[in-house]
């Protein structure tokens, strides 16, 4: 009886230690644009951030996103294609893109690939973002007529509308007046 | 053969001067402000809900004139209504004016009352008529500008197809009405 504990402790101890040894590192991608409003001729900041939520490093990752055609965005800043030599457990990096669409249409956003060695040794492991799904691109025009603040135009039609409001209302002002100051000289 | 009429030449100056009718000086000044008005909303059309001029043309040119028409004839009734209200006020200033100018006539020629009063008369619907076309207008125009960014810009801001016509009508209807 003793001998068997003593087997079964034995083995409990090596199975710990193999687990302890076997470290792989799981990322997550979330993809998420941080504009409010997508605008043609407009800068769009997309953010890859990648979580390395695993109890190793993982290694050559690379992100792709292949979203942004050059026929229908400019590249601004950043790149869509990313490498990093390394993530360590529990770590997260980011990774801004800012492209400018050409075109102002509804845009389907797909997900963006990561590709990474989990654990050393270990074949590619890919994984996939968040799909943002339909995004409204809307014309500089629409943009304007919704969001421009328009104080100049307002302040350009209150001086248009000058000899249509201000210049009657003072010559009948005037009149009146001078009027009233007769009539009052008069009573007196 | 066309009827005589029955009144005579003070009663047709007097329905002249009372009536609905407008002069030519009247009416000319009535369609410079209806233009005037009719048009400067579009700019604001234009630059802020980005109706462009030339691509809306034709809307904007029936727009204009309709409402040119619609605004002066609000112009009209508006005042025919203030006339009768000025005319009253404005009876004790003309008088003065009157006998102040009579007064600083040559002496030695007398003015019968009844020549004093016909002044006074002919006066008063002078001034009776200016104030009540510039006031008119005001009014008119006021109105006019003030329901239409109401509706135009507030109410109706994003209506499609194009939000012009619609509220100019409306507008324009409310205007006659008034």
């Amino acid at each position: 009886m003793k001998c068997v504990l003593c087997l079964v402790a034995l083995f409990a101890f090596f199975s710990n230690a193999v687990i302890a040894d076997d470290t792989t590192a799981k990322l997550i991608l979330i993809k998420e644009v941080l504009n409010d409003i997508i605008t043609e001729g407009n800068d769009l900041s997309v953010q890859y951030s990648l979580f390395n939520i695993g109890d190793g490093p993982a290694t050559d990752v690379e992100l792709a996103d292949s979203d942004f055609h050059e026929s229908e965005f400019e590249l601004v800043s950043g790149m869509t294609s990313v490498k990093w030599e390394r993530i360590g457990a529990n770590s997260n990096v980011s990774h801004v893109v800012v492209v400018k669409p050409l075109k102002a249409s509804a845009f389907n956003s797909t997900s963006a690939v990561v590709q990474y060695v989990a654990s050393e040794g270990a074949e590619p492991t890919f994984g996939f973002s968040d799909e943002l799904g339909e995004l409204s691109i809307i014309s500089a025009t629409e943009y304007k007529r919704l969001h421009a603040s328009h104080v100049w135009e307002w302040f350009l039609f209150s001086v248009f509308c000058i000899p249509s409001l201000l210049l009657p209302y003072l010559l009948h002002f005037t009149s009146k007046s001078k009027y009233n100051a007769l009539s009052a000289k008069k009573k007196h | 053969m066309a009827p005589k009429s029955n009144f005579s030449k003070e009663e047709e100056l007097l329905l002249q001067d009372f009536g609905r009718g407008l002069s030519a000086k009247s009416s000319a000044i009535f369609y410079f402000h209806a233009f005037i008005v009719s048009t400067v909303p579009l700019y604001l059309f234009s630059n802020i809900q980005q109706m462009f001029i030339c691509e809306n043309a034709i809307l904007f040119g029936i727009g204009t004139i309709v409402s040119m028409y619609f605004i002066s004839f609000a112009y009209k009734n508006n005042k025919f209504e203030l006339k009768h209200k000025i005319a009253q006020k404005r009876g004790d200033g003309v008088s003065a004016e009157i006998h102040a100018a009579v007064a600083d006539m040559d002496g030695n020629k007398k003015v019968s009352k009844k020549e004093k009063d016909e002044r006074i008369l002919w006066r008063k619907n002078e001034v009776a008529e200016a104030e009540s076309i510039q006031l008119a207008v005001f009014n008119t125009n006021a109105t006019f500008l003030a329901i239409l960014i109401f509706l135009a810009f507030l109410i109706f801001k994003n209506y499609a197809p194009t939000p012009y016509p619609f509220r100019l009508q409306l507008v324009q209807n409310i205007i006659l009405t008034s």
